[in-house]
């Protein structure tokens, strides 16, 4: 195929080629003899031109004539030297050489010769030159130019002709050419129709047949080797193999029929079974309703109802009634309410419950019925029914069902299935029961963790928090979320808590020693950043049984202990501070008078300052054991009605003793004003007042106390125009062993525990004491306390207390 | 030197001294409680000291200021700046940097201690205090000086 279309394409082209070469040949000879036959003609055309204007000028003797005539003459001679240029054959050569030689002899010879004699007027010599050779050879070469020109016309002919002719046979050979590739193309055709084309449309006769189930003969010659000759004895022995299998698969189907026959048989078998087996599903999905019913609530009052209504239609009773052995919770289907609790009685029978405990089986009773049930009805009529116990996993008797029939007897074979329910409802009530018991002991858990006052947090082995109690969510502000917190990790709440925590760093090293289990038995203190408040935390392993199930963290509120134990140090070296002063003068003194010989004036003055001292500590002793007694409760106050007056004139006595320069003045409405308390405190009280306003007048100015009621309030007022108190000092007054500290103040001694012991009094005579003070301006300590009505029968009290 | 009765007045005379002879010592004592100052003066009178005495803290200071002192005596527990404060501004700057200091205190904890000397005491003398002791701790800081 290939080289056929090889050979046609290489002819086509050597057609086309030779075409175009003739083409190509002929114009270029075309061209020259053109070329050839312009050059003559102009050769003609300018010796014509000199032949007339040499006549011209021999004529009229113009020179112009003469000069262009000579002019001409190398134009001539370039063309005729073209001429022999073009020259191809024999005849232009000659033709050149001929022309050459005239125009030699023209120009060289005669065109002298004549020009000569005429500018000597020598016109018969120029008529002699002329008629003995010129005229003959200027016709000469005139005939030889003409003929010339004639031959090369027909040369221009014969060629035009030639290239036709060949044209000719150029278009006979394509159209023969042509015919040639037809015939060929249409022989390969019909090659290929016999050799590919019969076998395939055999193939697939053959296959066509096999489809169709005869047997398929394939008529193929063996032996090609070419992609039909594979294919077909492929399909050969594709058809071998069917032709097996299928007698294969027919003695298969032959005993495939056998084998149907034997499932005809069976599946009669399986349809009786299976009719069983529904009837028995019935009775299944019966139960699972029941359950399901019966499982949709938690309460058991409204499980027994479920369970008693399912229970009598399922089991078509008229009625029914369910009831606890142990509890009074029943239900009742259809029961009238007037016959409940007959029935319930009845049911609840001693012999009843006993028979049933016994046999563990339902059982039937029928009996007459009474008035009531039997109505209009006439003639023997029996009460039908059945007693079903309800049994509890372990075994117990927990309740009983009754149901009754009017009509139909229950049978003895239902009561197995009647059992088989009440099972299901035993195993329901279990339940329910066991929910109700943990449920209750969830929220009783809950509620013992939620009411301990110490915060809980329950955490895995993880870390993972597993609750944590109201206690705990109140100080770490997480109370509205703290059903949201029960399964957080601690990457979150720990680091939660350590941003509320004063040293929260301190706290995680804490967390994770905890967590690794290396943690100490002593706990962690920590302090709250916002409100101060001081825990301690510790952890115990919680184990519930084998595995290790994780920690609880107890977090105790320690705020309290913790301030007393820093008020108790500070309250110790504080005291250790105070008796340390007058105990420094004590012995420096007593040394210096040791050891020193000293001047009688100095021995002196060394035992007043001494014997001071030791006062001051004495009484700074006394003060404080005062206040340790107040403080610990210990103090025992004697409490009676006073006569307020008599008190006050003791107090102001005692302090004129010391201080004879102040004017002390007692101010009240009625002398007889009296108060319940304790005699001795209220007068120590008063007098630490008085005192003080003595000690801080050191001027000397005037003191008064003043006694008033306002309301229900008895008032005592200590009032002096002495140094007064900075505003800055007055929260701190009653402090213990606070002391105004300025120079006016720093030479006047003082434990810095009288007002503190004023006001322990005071309180525990369930009042108060205030103070109003301007700073250099004196100041007013009132005390105030709750009046007791004094009555008649007073006197009588007196005595009784 | 001292002449006349010793009695609280003497503290005036000792004062009135302070612009006398350069070769005595000059000692500052600061203390808070009238009859301590006293006792503490008295023992001293026995060698020839210039001293001069404060109340509190902030006196202390004024004096520590614009007086060259040999040696500095300070009550730890003063009312205003406490002993420690006093001592602590004296060693920061001024002209008795370099100034012994003794110090006096009723709180005897070993943590006090401490910050009494990280304010670089010379010396620590615990309350209630032997007189005669603190007369020969200073006699021995002021010869070592000299």
């Amino acid at each position: 195929m290939v080289c056929y279309l090889l050979v046609f394409l290489g002819l086509a082209v050597i057609l086309l080629v030779t075409l175009d070469n003739l083409n190509e040949s002929y114009k270029e000879q075309n061209e020259i003899l053109m070329k050839k036959e312009n050059v003559a003609r102009n050769i003609e055309k300018n010796c014509s031109s000199v032949f007339l204007d040499i006549r011209g000028f021999l004529a009229f003797g113009n020179e112009e004539m003469k000069e262009r005539a000579l002019e001409k003459e190398p134009e001539i001679r370039k063309q005729i030297t073209m001429l022999r240029d073009l020259a191809i054959d024999e005849d232009d050569r000659k033709f050149a050489v001929f022309a050459e030689d005239f125009v030699d002899y023209y120009f060289d010879d005669t065109l002298p010769d004549v020009i000569a004699n005429y500018e000597d007027n020598n016109m018969k010599a120029i008529l002699d030159k002329a008629n003995n050779e010129s005229i003959q050879k200027l016709a000469e070469f005139q005939g030889k130019l003409e003929e010339y020109l004639e031959t090369k016309d027909k040369d221009l002919h014969s060629k035009l002709n030639h290239f036709t002719k060949m044209e000719k046979y150029i278009q006979v050979g394509f159209i023969f050419f042509m015919l040639v590739s037809l015939l060929t193309l249409e022989r390969i055709i019909r090659h290929m129709l016999t050799e590919i084309g019969k076998p395939l449309s055999e193939l697939a006769k053959a296959s066509n047949e096999t489809a169709m189930g005869r047997e398929a003969v394939l008529h193929l010659e063996i032996g090609r080797e070419d992609e039909i000759g594979v294919l077909s004895s492929a399909f050969q022995r594709m058809l071998l193999s069917i032709q097996e299998k299928e007698n294969e698969l027919v003695s298969h189907n032959e005993e495939l029929l056998a084998q149907g026959e034997e499932l005809q048989k069976q599946q009669i078998q399986l349809e009786s079974a299976l009719e069983s087996l529904e009837e028995r599903q019935r009775s299944l999905n019966g139960r699972n309703e029941l359950i399901h019913q019966i499982s949709d609530t938690l309460e058991e009052q409204k499980v027994l109802e479920n369970a008693v209504n399912f229970m009598a239609k399922a089991i078509g009773a008229d009625c029914g009634l369910i009831s606890l052995v142990e509890k009074d919770l029943h239900a009742n289907y259809a029961v009238p309410e007037d016959a409940v609790r007959p029935y319930l009685k009845q049911i609840k029978q001693s012999e009843f419950v006993a028979r049933l405990q016994k046999e563990q089986h339902a059982f039937i009773v029928s009996r007459k019925p009474g008035l009531s049930v039997k109505g209009m009805h006439q003639g023997s009529f029996f009460l039908h029914h059945v007693y079903v116990p309800v049994f509890l996993t372990e075994g117990s008797l927990y309740a009983i069902m009754l149901f009754c029939r009017y009509c139909s007897s229950f049978e003895q074979k239902d009561l197995d299935e009647y059992e088989a329910l009440a099972k299901s409802i035993g195993n329901i009530l279990d339940k329910v029961r066991f929910y109700q018991k943990t449920e209750e002991e969830r929220k009783l858990n809950q509620e013992v963790i939620n009411t301990v006052q110490e915060g809980l947090q329950l955490i895995d082995a993880n870390g993972k928090l597993l609750k944590i109690n109201a206690a705990l969510c109140e100080v770490f502000e997480c109370k509205q979320y703290i059903a949201e917190l029960e399964g957080v990790s601690s990457e979150r709440w720990a680091p939660y808590m350590k941003n509320m925590i004063e040293d929260g760093e301190a706290f995680i090293d804490y967390l994770e020693k905890v967590l690794d289990g290396s943690g100490d038995s002593e706990g962690f203190v920590y302090s709250m950043k916002d409100s101060g408040q001081v825990f301690k935390v510790y952890s115990e392993e919680l184990s519930l049984g084998v595995e290790l199930n994780g920690m609880i963290l107890v977090h105790r509120n320690i705020t309290k202990e913790y301030e007393v134990d820093k008020m108790k140090s500070e309250f110790v070296s504080t005291v250790s501070h105070e008796l340390r002063t007058p105990l420094s003068s004590i012995l420096g003194f007593s040394e210096l008078m040791l050891y020193r010989d000293l001047s009688p004036e100095k021995h002196k003055n060394y035992t007043k300052t001494i014997y001071q001292e030791t006062q001051r500590l004495a009484s700074l002793i006394n003060d404080f054991l005062d206040v340790q007694k107040m403080e610990a409760g210990k103090q025992q106050y004697r409490m009676d009605y006073v006569k307020v007056y008599a008190l006050l004139e003791r107090v102001v006595s005692l302090q004129k003793l010391s201080a004879p320069e102040h004017c002390i003045t007692i101010e009240m409405v009625s002398k007889n004003e009296k108060v319940f308390g304790d005699e001795q405190k209220l007068e120590q009280a008063i007098r630490n007042l008085v005192s003080n306003s003595v000690k801080y007048s050191p001027g000397g100015g005037p003191v008064s106390i003043s006694c008033y009621r306002e309301g229900e309030w008895l008032k005592l007022a200590v009032k002096d125009q002495g140094l007064g108190i900075p505003k800055e000092s007055l929260d701190k007054l009653f402090t213990k062993f606070y002391r105004v500290d300025n120079s006016d103040r720093r030479k006047i001694g003082g434990t810095g525990l009288g007002l503190s012991i004023v006001q322990e009094v005071v309180k525990a005579h369930s009042g108060n004491v205030t103070v109003e003070s301007e700073y250099g301006h004196g100041s007013t300590f009132t005390i105030s306390i709750p009046v007791v009505e004094y009555n008649n029968c007073t006197e009588k009290e007196t005595v009784d207390t | 030197m001292v002449s006349g009765p010793n009695s609280l007045g003497d503290i005036a005379i000792y004062q009135d001294k302070r612009c006398g002879g350069s070769t005595v010592s000059k000692i500052l004592l600061a203390e808070d409680e009238e009859i301590l100052r006293m006792l503490i003066t008295d023992v001293l009178e026995e060698e020839e000291y210039d001293i001069d005495v404060a109340e509190d803290g902030q006196k202390a200071i004024s004096l520590i200021e614009c007086n060259k002192y040999d040696l500095i005596i300070l009550d730890y527990m003063m009312p205003g700046l406490t002993g420690v404060e006093v001592a602590e501004k004296t060693r920061y700057e001024g002209i008795n940097k370099d100034a012994a200091i003794v110090m006096l205190s009723a709180k005897s904890k070993e943590l006090e201690k401490n910050i009494a000397f990280r304010s670089r005491a010379d010396y620590f003398i615990a309350k209630p205090f032997s007189p005669l002791h603190l007369l020969e701790v200073v006699k021995g800081i002021l010869e070592d000086a000299q």
